[in-house]
């Protein structure tokens, strides 16, 4: 829990105040490389704190101001529907977060093996 | 194991990465692009909400921008400074990424936003000279000192919107192609205007027709190809005496040079057209003119236009302009009204170069050898090498293609040089400078001076009760025919002999028929003492115009916008009502005499819910095929087909002529064999791509119109419009192309009102209501009242908001 909020603020923070997407992936990793305990553990970190930031303003977007483009934008990804794009903004960041806070905690282990860890 | 897992899920993240932060193929960086907080899903329809007060660096005194309920912003400054640089600010925000495209594609730059797929379109407008042209310009605006001032304060407001921009806000075809926009200048502005140079004047057929000369011989020619088109109405009234004494250069011995040119030619493209006309007092109900105008070009989102008031203590403009360009183009002030149609004069000649070797540095004219200069263009590639491209030029201009080189366009020859006024030094944008300022016919005749190219017909109304039209530009003092056919680049009599003199061109001012008008047809009758050139729009448009007006008196703004919208296809009442009895009607099946029946009771006016205007189209496109395709065969390349007026006048004068004859058979054939076996091939060819004849043949289903996104991005465009008219009738709606701006004007004194309307909206923002939100209303032939302010005070129901310009400090 103290990953996904520490993650989720983090991101939102830092997503606020600079345009970089990348965000979502270096956070995840960084604190998964510090404090990852387990793969599925670090792999939901990432995912859950990602996908709930870019969800919750995908759709902040997109029920304010945002309808008319992702009609577009799907029609032009050829997605289907504006709700499509939604889930496919959810899974890109389920995904990208998921699969770094993975590889964050893989490569504490493999760097800092348990033992050593514990110690 | 571990380090198995390591590796996997590290390569899974590097690659998600890369998707997310990189452009593969065509599809945009995905994670870049759906971030919430910075892709796509910014640009809603809030993207730039403009705040009450802005402060803009380079102010001289505040400025007001009142906002109507279309998003057209009225500006009001305290002088011609501020003005332009509030114009380019806000033509930026609504319009960038449009203006820049537009610049970079007329440059030769598309490829580095797409890469090579767009490298043969680069190095084509590199072979032509555009930059060369656009340079040109800049440095002939550079000298003047008001031009000086205009794009220096337009070229700054765009610059100051551009800084003012984050990653989050960019336009969002920036999001999609994945790039940046860079700092506006003076020579983009120049590049917008070659571009529609380019539009409106780089259509040629010289190569086609010396290999039909060739082939066909002198003869067929003469026939088959007049300087003058069939049925034509000049814009020109051709009772019209000439009061000067012309300068009328010799024709040499030689004139025809012929060049074994064998590359084949694709379908002609399609001809941009445009109307406009006014009318005086005496055939109005006010008494006072009215003027009409309305361009055609390819229909395009974000729309090619964007309306605009400008206003300074001496100046109250009111009218559209094209993104990139300082001023307005066509509108209306509290004096006068103008409007534009394309000139269609040849302002564009081919010479082919004789080279002393194949080192390219010196070619012949006359007993000598010349010099060629050189210039090298670095076209950058993206994700590939720059390619460096050596452009041979000649005192003509760029050789666009050599020997062993294949032209973009197939109907460029090779080893030519292109010679083309958009080439010389001009200073266009000043006309539209004067124009703005305008007051009286002496003021607008002072504006038409300095509008070289693309030539136009310039049709003027003011509140004085004056009408008048110009067709305009700087065109060539050639002999007879000059330049319909490759020149010869060695011979010095083949050169272009000077400049027409501007007040010689063909124009009318208060003719006792009481109007004007133009359809980009033939200028002027054929006893006008220059040749200007040939290929002119046939004569439909024109006509119905001339007989619509002639006809009638009383006439109000309302009637204006009827006209504009009028379906009448004249070529179809020309030319049908002979074709249909020339049917043998007992030997139609069923289905055959349907349609017969359908096109016999037809009032010959394309609306979008008859089905006569499709049948109408398909037989004739079948018959000009049928006449023409035996007799255009020939090995050495495609040749140029009679027009549809040539063939409509042998039609109706010649109806035995040996033409009609299929030359590929041996039983010979008549004209009504030839209209009888085509129009059973239409009624196949309609029920093969329509179905049985029902709903699905209805004009407006089976044409329709279809106004895309300028880089062609899917979901961006609108398509599958109901749409009424057509190519060759006054509402010339056509699948890709249409009135891109409808405007009537009002010149009352005092009182001057107007009415417009474009297929687009004023927003660039795909994501914005304003985007398309005028597409509706152009389709049903509706149009808006332009609220023309005379103070930032005055209250209107239509007033959305104000938005202050303060000086920055």
């Amino acid at each position: 829990m103290m990953g996904f909020l520490f993650c989720l603020i983090a991101m939102a923070l830092l997503q606020w105040f600079t345009p970089y997407w990348w965000w979502i992936m270096l956070v995840p990793l960084i604190w998964t490389l510090m404090q990852g305990t387990s793969f599925r553990g670090s792999f939901f970190v990432g995912a859950a704190s990602a996908g709930v930031l870019w969800l919750v303003a995908a759709l902040w977007q997109w029920s304010t101001t945002a309808q008319i483009v992702a009609d577009r934008v799907a029609h032009m990804l050829a997605v289907g529907s504006d709700i499509s794009l939604i889930l496919l903004t959810f899974a890109f960041a389920v995904l990208a977060a998921g699969f770094a806070g993975a590889t964050g905690y893989l490569l504490r282990n493999a760097l800092f093996p348990p033992k050593a860890a514990e110690a | 194991m571990r380090w198995f897992k390591l590796l996997l899920s590290l390569a899974i993240t590097v690659a998600l990465f890369w998707i997310g932060n990189y452009k593969v193929g065509l599809l945009p960086p995905i994670g870049k692009f759906v971030n919430p907080f910075a892709g796509f899903w910014q640009n809603g329809k809030a993207l730039y909400s403009l705040s009450e007060t802005l402060h803009l660096p380079g102010l001289q005194a505040p400025v007001t921008v009142v906002w109507d309920n279309r998003q057209v912003p009225h500006v009001f400054a305290k002088n011609e400074h501020d003005l332009f640089l509030a114009q380019g600010y806000l033509v930026a925000r609504d319009r960038l990424w449009q203006m820049e495209f537009i610049a970079m594609a007329a440059a030769g730059r598309l490829s580095e936003i797409f890469g090579d797929r767009t490298l043969e379109f680069d190095r084509s407008r590199r072979r032509l000279g555009m930059v060369f042209g656009a340079e040109n310009t800049v440095n002939a605006l550079q000298e003047n000192e008001t031009a000086r001032m205009v794009m220096n304060a337009f070229t700054t407001g765009i610059n100051t919107w551009i800084a003012g921009i984050d990653e989050r806000h960019l336009p969002l075809e920036y999001k999609i192609l994945d790039y940046r926009p860079e700092k506006w200048t003076d020579l983009k502005s120049a590049l917008v205007l070659k571009y529609m140079a380019w539009t409106l004047t780089g259509r040629f057929n010289e190569l086609e027709l010396t290999r039909t000369r060739q082939v066909l011989g002198e003869e067929a020619i003469r026939q088959l190809y007049p300087t003058f088109p069939p049925f034509t109405d000049p814009i020109v009234p051709q009772e019209t005496p000439w009061s000067f004494r012309p300068i009328i250069p010799a024709r040499p011995e030689k004139t025809f040079y012929p060049v074994a040119a064998a590359n084949a030619t694709a379908e002609d493209p399609f001809v941009p057209g445009s109307n406009n006309w006014a009318v005086a007092g005496s055939r109005t109900q006010s008494g006072h003119p009215i003027l009409a105008a309305d361009p055609h070009l390819a229909l395009n989102l974000p729309s090619i236009w964007y309306e605009m008031q400008l206003v300074t203590p001496e100046m109250n403009v009111y009218g559209v302009t094209i993104p990139g360009l300082p001023g307005l183009i066509f509108g209306f002030n509290e004096h006068i009204a103008w409007g534009m149609t394309n000139a269609g004069s040849d302002v564009l000649d081919w010479y082919h170069i004789t080279f002393r070797d194949s080192t390219y540095s010196e070619y012949k004219y006359g007993d000598e050898w010349r010099q060629t200069r050189i210039r090298v263009e670095e076209i950058n590639v993206r994700g590939g090498e720059t390619v460096r491209d050596t452009v041979v030029y000649t005192h003509f201009g760029p050789v666009a293609y050599l020997e062993h080189e294949h032209p973009f366009q197939p109907n460029i020859p090779r080893m030519a040089a292109i010679r083309w006024t958009a080439h010389e030094p001009s200073s266009e944008l000043l006309t539209f400078y004067y124009l703005n300022k305008a007051r009286g016919y002496d003021d607008y005749r002072k504006a038409l001076q300095h509008f070289h190219c693309p030539a136009q017909n310039i049709a003027y109304a003011d509140v004085d009760g004056n009408i008048a039209i110009w067709h305009n530009g700087k065109f060539p003092l050639r002999w007879r025919e000059q330049g319909r056919y490759i020149l010869d680049g060695s011979d010095p009599q083949h050169e272009w002999q000077g400049w027409v003199p501007m007040d010689q061109l063909p124009h009318v001012k208060n003719p006792p028929r009481g109007f004007i008008s133009s359809a980009n047809q033939a200028p002027a009758a054929p006893s006008y003492p220059y040749y200007l050139g040939w290929f002119y729009a046939p004569f439909e448009r024109g006509a119905r115009i001339n007989n619509w007006l002639q006809t009638r008196t009383g006439l109000t703004p309302k009637d204006m916008m009827r006209l504009q919208n009028d379906n009448l296809n004249l070529r179809a009442k020309t030319i049908l009502p002979t074709l249909l009895q020339l049917l043998a009607e007992a030997e139609l099946t069923p289905t055959e005499k349907a349609v017969y029946d359908t096109l016999k009771a037809w009032n010959f006016e394309a609306r979008r819910e008859l089905t006569a205007p499709i049948v109408f189209e398909y037989w004739w496109r079948e018959f000009y095929r049928g006449v023409w395709r035996d007799d255009m065969q020939s090995k050495s390349g495609r040749l140029l087909w009679p027009r549809a007026d040539v063939t409509i006048e042998l039609v109706l004068n010649h109806p035995d002529s040996p033409y009609f004859d299929d030359r590929t058979t041996e039983a010979p054939e008549t004209l009504a064999m030839v209209a009888q076996r085509t129009f059973k091939i239409a009624v196949q060819n309609l029920e093969t791509d329509l179905g049985p004849m029902g709903r699905s043949w209805q004009w407006g289903k089976a044409r329709g119109t279809d106004i895309l996104h300028l880089a062609q991005i899917p979901g961006m465009g609108r398509m599958r419009l109901e749409t009424n008219g057509n190519y060759a009738i006054v509402n010339a709606t056509s699948r890709r192309a249409g009135p891109s701006w409808r405007m009537v004007v009002d010149l009352t004194p005092g009182k001057v009102r107007a009415w417009g309307v474009y297929p687009g909206g004023q927003s660039g923002n795909p994501g914005s209501p304003y985007y398309d939100n005028m597409i509706d209303a152009w389709a049903n032939g509706e149009y808006f009242e332009l609220l023309f302010l005379k103070s930032p005070d005055e209250s209107h129901k239509n007033i959305v908001t104000q938005t202050r310009f303060e000086v920055k400090k």
